[in-house]
């Protein structure tokens, strides 16, 4: 009765912005095999990262870090760490994906650390929006919000999608300069 | 009315988006002559008629403007800019979209990626929820006052 599928073959749909964001973060999945390998490289912009392809002392580090990948407990610490680093980027990429799938609102949201740095969390938006339904007031630009938040969300996930291809090719210069020294 | 969930898991937002799409179409079907709903209020929980609300009619025609979005994907900015001003030309409102894009300009250089995507992601997983209840709110209203009530 109800053809939804097909409607969502349209370029600039939300479906297909969410399927390249989660086919990028998979690739970047298969792609990077020893996770551990991209702690503390830091993860440049793309016009940087053609420009200097040869990272000084990233090689360096691929060699010292061998380690087996580590366990969760860990890394939640890197995650939340002020300064990114590729991996941390990396478990970032991974848990959007995994919200997107799964959806976010049974989770046990935003962890203890780092959380006062930003104003706006999740609860803070469940508490926005059971106010919102309850009031007669912001009903009429519903329409406008709906709007704002799709546009924003397209927004996100192709920065997102992004990052994980560039993630993917930074793994891949890592491993071939690695490989080009021995 | 078939609703499709097994594709995706119950939360997830793509279901909350066939979901919305799939009422909105029931709604659209059971409502064959729109103008019935001109005037007509959504009563409150308690009977009570809040002042100043919209009538159905504004609420059958905006599910179905958003119900597009939600299919086909996002407006343009320029076609949604041009809509925005067709539908209300007052300097106010084109104030608020400046101002809502300031809003914006200032929320994406606070926040870090991952806050904005749960920023928007959250919302508009509650806006669809909530817009998905108005829509069977309005196709209820209907069959009550055309009598169709199962």
């Amino acid at each position: 009765m109800m053809q939804i599928c097909d409607t969502y073959n349209q370029k600039h749909s939300l479906f297909n912005a969410m399927n390249r964001f989660i086919g990028a973060v998979n690739n970047m999945d298969q792609t990077v095999m020893v996770p551990s390998l991209l702690r503390d490289v830091p993860l440049s912009e793309p016009e940087i990262d053609e420009v200097s392809v040869e990272v000084g002392g990233s090689g360096g580090c691929l060699e010292e870090r061998t380690t087996p990948a580590p366990s969760p407990g860990s890394a939640n610490e890197s995650f939340f760490a002020p300064s990114r680093d590729m991996y941390s980027h990396y478990v970032l990429l991974k848990s959007i994906r995994n919200d997107i799938e799964w959806g976010v609102l049974h989770q046990p949201s935003s962890p203890p650390a780092g959380s006062e740095e930003s104003t706006w969390k999740p609860k803070d938006i469940l508490v926005g929006l059971s106010h919102l339904e309850s009031a007669d007031a912001g009903e009429e630009d519903l329409e406008q919000q709906f709007h704002y938040h799709l546009r924003g969300l397209h927004t996100v996930l192709s920065k997102l999608t992004r990052k994980a291809n560039i993630l993917t090719n930074r793994y891949k210069q890592e491993i071939g300069f690695s490989n080009w020294g021995h | 009315m078939q609703v499709l969930t097994k594709r995706y898991p119950k939360n997830c937002l793509l279901t909350v988006m066939d979901r919305y799409s799939a009422v909105v179409r029931n709604m659209e079907q059971v409502v064959m002559i729109p103008s019935l709903l001109r005037d007509v209020q959504l009563s409150g929980p308690g009977g009570s008629v809040q002042d100043g609300a919209p009538d159905l009619y504004t609420y059958f025609t905006m599910l179905k403007s958003i119900c597009v979005e939600v299919d086909h994907g996002l407006l343009p900015r320029e076609e949604w800019q041009a809509k925005v001003a067709g539908n209300e030309t007052s300097e106010a409102e084109n104030d608020a979209a400046e101002t809502e894009e300031a809003e914006e300009d200032r929320i994406s250089e606070e926040l870090d990626l991952e806050a904005q995507f749960h920023l928007h992601f959250c919302s508009l997983h509650h806006i669809l929820t909530h817009l998905t209840r108005k829509a069977q709110e309005v196709t209820r209203k209907y069959q009550e006052m055309t009598g169709q009530v199962l």
